[in-house]
């Protein structure tokens, strides 16, 4: 699965679970949106190989 | 996940958020209907203004004060907003900023003051950093704090509403209590009630997270500047908010424990033993502290006589 980060893009094989994913991208879920396919999603959710995965930070400093 | 609103209701329906904090889970009709009944509870219990009192948004851009600004005006709230253009050039910041405000403003047919620091100043903030020696985040909060304020008086705003959201409130909490810093912790509260000369200020969004305030823009669209600002970067306030999620994740509603429980059982112990008198600037008729030029007319003057300076080498 492809999961964009920022600019960054990630490829990703095989079944994931949201937090999984997170986890692997050392991203916090409590500061992070997933969104699948344009669709938001929990962190119990399953992405499939073929999803488009896009990850929104909700952390700003100042 | 199914959001347990629907489900009360017999209806079965997706949730797109799970909030450990309220042990609640969400979809994005009930969420947004969440959002605005909290928002509303929270302005009128803690009395922040009334419906029909004249309000006035300090919008940057981000997510946070573009959702309040949004979500007051769908409440039926009297609202304008403000936005600073601070002169910022990297990664066209500012620009893209000022962008995302005028665009969400003609989408809800809001009116938007628009100040240009560049034009009352003749530099952006970068710059102003440099000819203060004060850092970014403090020269930023001295002119924001000056023109809002400006702003709301001369509009006869009720209010400044700010996008301060709980993380942001925590984070401060947690710096200030790191250096026991007492009457900065006197001043940390969801209302600021008027003073001589300044604008009663408010922040609405005092019960909510950052990642709530993101999913309410998204689930209406609202197009806020994602890029952070390149000024605020290896902040301390940054370390603190990763810190508290970490805090928060294992032990759901931590950092509304912690900022609320210091306004009920702390704040009100705490000696205000500030016996600074407010007094007008003889330059801009502003509240200051200081016998005479206020904070902000003293940076103006440090710019003249640099431009002055650099115009003198010239010709010579």
């Amino acid at each position: 699965m492809k999961v964009y980060v920022g600019s960054k893009t990630y490829n990703f094989q095989g079944r994931l679970k949201v937090e999984e994913l997170l986890h692997k991208l050392n991203l916090h879920p409590q500061s992070n949106i997933v969104i699948r396919n344009g669709e938001i999603v929990t962190e119990d959710e399953y992405l499939e190989p073929e999803d488009e995965v896009e990850i929104i930070h909700a952390i700003s400093g100042g | 996940m199914k959001c347990r609103r629907c489900k009360d209701k017999g209806i079965s329906s997706k949730a797109i958020i799970f909030l450990p904090h309220h042990n609640l889970s969400l979809c994005k009709n009930c969420f947004g209907e969440w959002y605005e009944y909290r928002l509303r509870q929270t302005i009128k219990k803690t009395r922040m203004f009334t419906p029909g009192e004249k309000i006035l948004v300090a919008v940057s851009g981000g997510k946070d004060s573009l959702a309040l600004w949004y979500a007051l005006k769908k409440l039926g709230y009297k609202v304008d907003a403000v936005h600073i253009d601070l002169g910022i050039k990297e990664k066209d910041y500012s620009l893209i900023s000022r962008e995302k405000a005028e665009n969400l403003g003609k989408r809800i047919k809001s009116h938007l003051h628009i100040v240009s620091i560049k034009e009352h100043l003749g530099e952006g903030i970068p710059e102003l950093h440099w000819l203060s020696g004060r850092s970014p985040c403090s020269v930023c909060g001295l002119v924001k704090r000056y023109f809002i304020n400006l702003i709301a008086k001369k509009g006869s705003y009720s209010c400044v509403a700010t996008g301060h959201n709980l993380d942001d409130e925590v984070a401060t909490l947690f710096s200030n209590l790191l250096s026991w810093d007492v009457d900065l912790m006197i001043r940390q509260a969801p209302v600021l009630p008027e003073k001589k000369g300044f604008a009663r200020r408010v922040k609405p969004l005092v019960r909510f997270t950052e990642k709530e305030n993101l999913l309410y823009c998204l689930i209406h669209e609202i197009d806020y500047i994602r890029e952070e600002c390149p000024l605020a970067r290896g902040t301390s306030s940054l370390l603190y908010k990763r810190l508290f999620n970490e805090v928060e994740q294992t032990s759901p509603g931590s950092k509304l424990r912690f900022y609320f429980n210091f306004q009920t059982n702390l704040r009100p112990l705490l000696p205000n033993k500030s016996t600074a008198r407010l007094k007008s600037c003889p330059s801009c008729g502003q509240p200051t502290t200081s016998d005479n030029l206020c904070a902000f007319c003293r940076l103006k003057e440090r710019v003249r006589s640099v431009e002055a300076q650099k115009k003198q080498k010239q010709l010579d």
